[in-house]
């Protein structure tokens, strides 16, 4: 009790300061807990400029400074009183200090009054707060324009915590507990984010809320989708509001009961900003990223069609890829698709159902692809994948598209037969895609050493000749030989000496035997001689002849006297033994006369 | 004496004994590229086909690879240059040229060639269907008929043989006369002074020296004849028929 009672006479206290002071600082509660709020504000009437907040340290500032001023005319008398105001919470118990706030107020500086706060935790409050409540009304006499208790705004975000691309809802709730006349909101810049704004009416997104027993109407201003950009911290930025409501009109009120009973009104300007806030951006982990990772964050599907899955070349057949989700949809491109290369495939046609909610965006993006297969057979249309990352699980995920195959029919006719609006690909493109090189060569590779080439090569002639060579040698040995072969007599001629000599060498031996075989021998030797000399055979021989033909070689008369008497002395032996000349004069001589006759003939 | 005897059987089959080793140690460089070829590698493959190449060894096979190697690298004008020099060693291999023919058709410049007179190709193609070496061995087997031939003429007692041995003998040697003149062409063909473009974009000149007017401008890989050389200049000459000079770095010859 005896500590309600000094918060009584210490709130009396403060309205006799109040009328005395021209600036006063007020709170709207003297106690309260570190999760509620109270407003604290700084009123002065004239004009005041420079105005200096005091150093809010054991206080969030969760709005403010908010600006209100109100000009009155009371029986010719003008007078405007402004007041800053703040909404705050205390960031720690105890008694807590408002230190003063200063302002300049014709030339003059003048500060306001410190306020003390009694700071509690959370359980103590509510009584505290009813008790006050009691107490405000007592002290609702105060003629005060200020209004930051009254109206104040709020910004609200469904995460302080984001990684890039994961969407994130900022409202802006206006706290009211008085009438609007008309307001101007501002647009804030949110630098960072992708920012879509939902379509709210404030007026038809009105609830009706009661906050420390006194009931407010809460209206949503603005409700954003926000899409952070980067990493880091990123400030969502307040919104201000210029309103004018209208309040009752206290002092008017006690002067006239005709006010009272129309109840005397006036109209407020003031300036309302919402605290703003911090978002801590994490950007998105490096590690283990999908190579067809797009950008996608959040929760998407993917799924492919086609309208028909048999046709003929040169038809063309529809191919749908559907992206949904959760997420930045509308912040992503289209999934990368491979066609077989004998597709002739355009650009797609894009079909966009993208919601904008509360819990950021979502719907679907469809991209139609025209396909125009230009050649026959079974085509596989690989599967279409996309990989995103899910700020839930924080890893990266993998949509992908069904297989889907195509059986393509011969079509009618030939190609392009018939079909004249269908362009053929162009030579190029298809030598560009539709082709590739053949496949190495594995076989052995028969190496060579890189020599100089044997056609035209001196080698080369020398063997081109050679056969004719080889001719020519044949021939020539051939004919040689033939003639040798015809030439007997001559070769006998040849030979005629060294046969007598070998006959002579057999009869040397023969010396001293028997006579009559020596000298068969040395006449067989003389006329084998003479035989082979003169090619005559040995039958067709007789001495006549041998006389006749040597003497018609011009062998000299004595050579063929001693051949003679040689050949005589041969035949007589056989029946005169004794009268001849004794064996080796016989052997000398018939040599002597060979050689005679080798020389003469 | 033995010992000595085996040294030198030893020495003198020493040389072969190294050709053969030789030979199996490029078979398994060889088999080496193509397997990095067929796993996608093809820097590596490449290469080890241009160790090969590097070491004086010649082979269409080879040369085809390295052009493959090439194009899947992305290098067009290396590729055609390649195909180009296994084309000379094998010029009637389907592969080649179809190869070639793809490879050719990346380049920017597209040359229609003077067709030659029907006659001149049909020569062309059958000097080309088959290697000059071959055309070598016909010419020389044709000789060696010839001369045989004549041989009987000469020595032949009888009337016939030496009236066919005559005529055998000149056909034959009418016919070697024209078997040289295909291996001719064929030789020519594997002896053209010819270049690839290396060099992105080259202006042609009317004469040696950059300040000569430019005449035209040919791009990468195109295949241009060779007709002379001056200092840094080379005159070349296209299968249409312009000709000009360009610097001799920016080409490479066949």
């Amino acid at each position: 009790m005896v500590k309600n009672s000094l918060i009584i006479l210490t709130f009396i206290f403060a309205f006799f300061q109040a009328e005395s002071q021209s600036f006063v600082a007020k709170v709207s509660q003297s106690t309260v807990s570190t999760q509620g709020h109270f407003q604290v504000s700084f009123q002065f009437e004239g004009d005041g400029s420079g105005f200096k907040a005091p150093a809010f340290d054991d206080f969030m500032v969760l709005s403010g400074p908010n600006k209100s001023s109100s000009m009155q005319l009371i029986n010719g008398n003008f007078s405007s009183s402004t007041a800053y105001s703040y909404i705050l919470r205390p960031i720690k118990t105890g008694e807590l200090t408002i230190g003063s706030a200063s302002i300049t107020i014709d030339d003059q500086l003048v500060k306001s009054n410190p306020v003390k706060i009694k700071a509690i935790g959370n359980q103590q409050s509510r009584n505290n707060n009813q008790q006050q409540q009691g107490q405000q009304q007592k002290n609702n006499q105060t003629p005060s324009d200020d209004l930051s208790s009254d109206v104040f705004m709020k910004l609200y975000v469904t995460k302080k915590d984001a990684y890039i691309g994961e969407q994130l809802v900022a409202t802006y709730k206006l706290y009211l507990n008085a009438q609007v006349v008309r307001y101007i909101p501002n647009r804030p810049a949110y630098n960072g984010f992708y920012n879509q704004e939902l379509e709210i009416n404030p007026s038809q997104e009105v609830t009706q809320e009661v906050i420390n027993g006194r009931q407010f109407t809460v209206a949503t201003m603005k409700k954003v989708v926000l899409t952070p950009q980067k990493s880091g911290k990123l400030e969502v930025p307040p919104l201000e509001l210029e309103m004018v409501v209208r309040v009752q009109d206290n002092q008017r009120r006690r002067r006239s009961l005709f006010d009272q009973f129309f109840g005397g009104q006036k109209d407020v300007k003031i300036e309302v900003k919402s605290n703003p806030e911090l978002i801590n951006v994490k950007p998105l982990p490096s590690a283990n990223q999908p190579s067809d990772f797009i950008g996608a964050v959040g929760d998407f599907s993917l799924t492919a069609e086609v309208d028909r899955d048999q046709l003929k070349v040169n038809e063309a057949v529809n191919y749908t890829l559907t992206l949904s989700g959760k997420g930045n949809i509308d912040l992503i491109n289209e999934p990368k698709v491979n066609f077989p290369v004998d597709f002739e495939s355009y650009d797609p046609k894009t079909k966009q159902n993208i919601k904008l909610s509360h819990a950021g965006t979502q719907g679907s993006k469809s991209y139609e692809y025209v396909l125009i297969p230009r050649h026959e057979g079974q085509f596989d249309l690989r599967p279409v994948t996309m990989s995103y990352f899910d700020p839930k699980s924080k890893t990266y995920k993998r949509a992908s598209t069904k297989a889907l195959s195509l059986h393509i029919d011969q079509g009618d006719g030939a190609y392009g037969n018939g079909n004249s609006y269908i362009s053929a690909p162009k030579k190029e493109d298809v030598q560009i895609i539709g082709k590739d090189i053949r496949y190495i060569k594995t076989e052995r590779p028969d190496l060579k050493r890189r020599e100089d080439q044997f056609f035209r090569s001196t080698l080369f002639y020398i063997l081109a000749a050679l056969p004719f060579g080889i001719m020519g040698a044949l021939v020539f040995m051939f004919s040689f030989f033939k003639s040798q072969l015809s030439d007997v007599a001559g070769l006998k001629r040849k030979r005629a000496a060294s046969i007598a000599k070998k006959h002579l060498s057999k009869a040397r031996k023969m010396i001293n035997g028997n006579d009559a075989e020596f000298y068969d021998e040395i006449s067989t030797a003389l006329f084998g001689y003479v035989s082979d000399k003169l090619t005559i055979p040995t039958s067709e021989l007789n001495r006549e002849i041998i006389q006749e033909t040597l003497h018609s070689k011009g062998v000299s008369d004595s050579l063929l006297t001693r051949l003679n008497k040689a050949l005589d002395e041969c035949e007589m032996i056989r029946f005169a033994p004794g009268i001849v000349r004794s064996k080796e004069e016989m052997l000398t001589a018939t040599t002597e006369i060979i050689e005679s006759l080798e020389h003469e003939v | 004496m033995r010992f000595k005897k085996t040294l030198i059987l030893i020495l003198a089959l020493l040389p072969w004994i190294e050709l053969v080793a030789e030979d199996e140690y490029y078979q398994t460089l060889f088999e080496q590229g193509n397997a990095a070829y067929k796993s996608g590698q093809y820097d590596s493959a490449r290469s080890i086909y241009m160790e090969i190449a590097q070491s004086g060894m010649v082979s269409s096979k080879l040369f085809y690879n390295i052009g493959n190697a090439h194009f899947k690298g992305g290098n067009i004008p290396a590729s055609i240059l390649y195909y180009e020099r296994a084309l000379r060693l094998k010029p009637n291999d389907e592969d080649i040229k179809y190869n070639l023919n793809i490879a050719e058709g990346f380049i920017t410049d597209k040359i229609e060639p003077i067709e030659p007179v029907f006659i001149a190709k049909w020569w062309n193609e059958l000097a080309l269907n088959f290697t000059t070496n071959f055309w070598a061995i016909f010419f020389l087997v044709l000789m060696l008929i010839s001369a045989a031939l004549f041989t009987v003429f000469f020595l032949s007692p009888k009337r016939r043989k030496k009236q066919l041995g005559l005529i055998g003998s000149l056909v034959a040697m009418i016919v070697a006369v024209g078997i040289f003149l295909l291996g001719n062409t064929s030789l020519n063909n594997l002896q053209k002074q010819e270049a690839i473009v290396f060099a992105p974009s080259v202006n042609v000149k009317s004469e040696p020296g950059l300040n000569a007017t430019d005449q035209f401008v040919i791009h990468q890989g195109l295949k241009v004849m060779l007709l002379a050389e001056d200092g840094d200049w080379t005159r070349i000459k296209l299968s249409d028929g312009n000709s000009g000079w360009l610097p001799t770095q920016s080409i490479e010859p066949i």
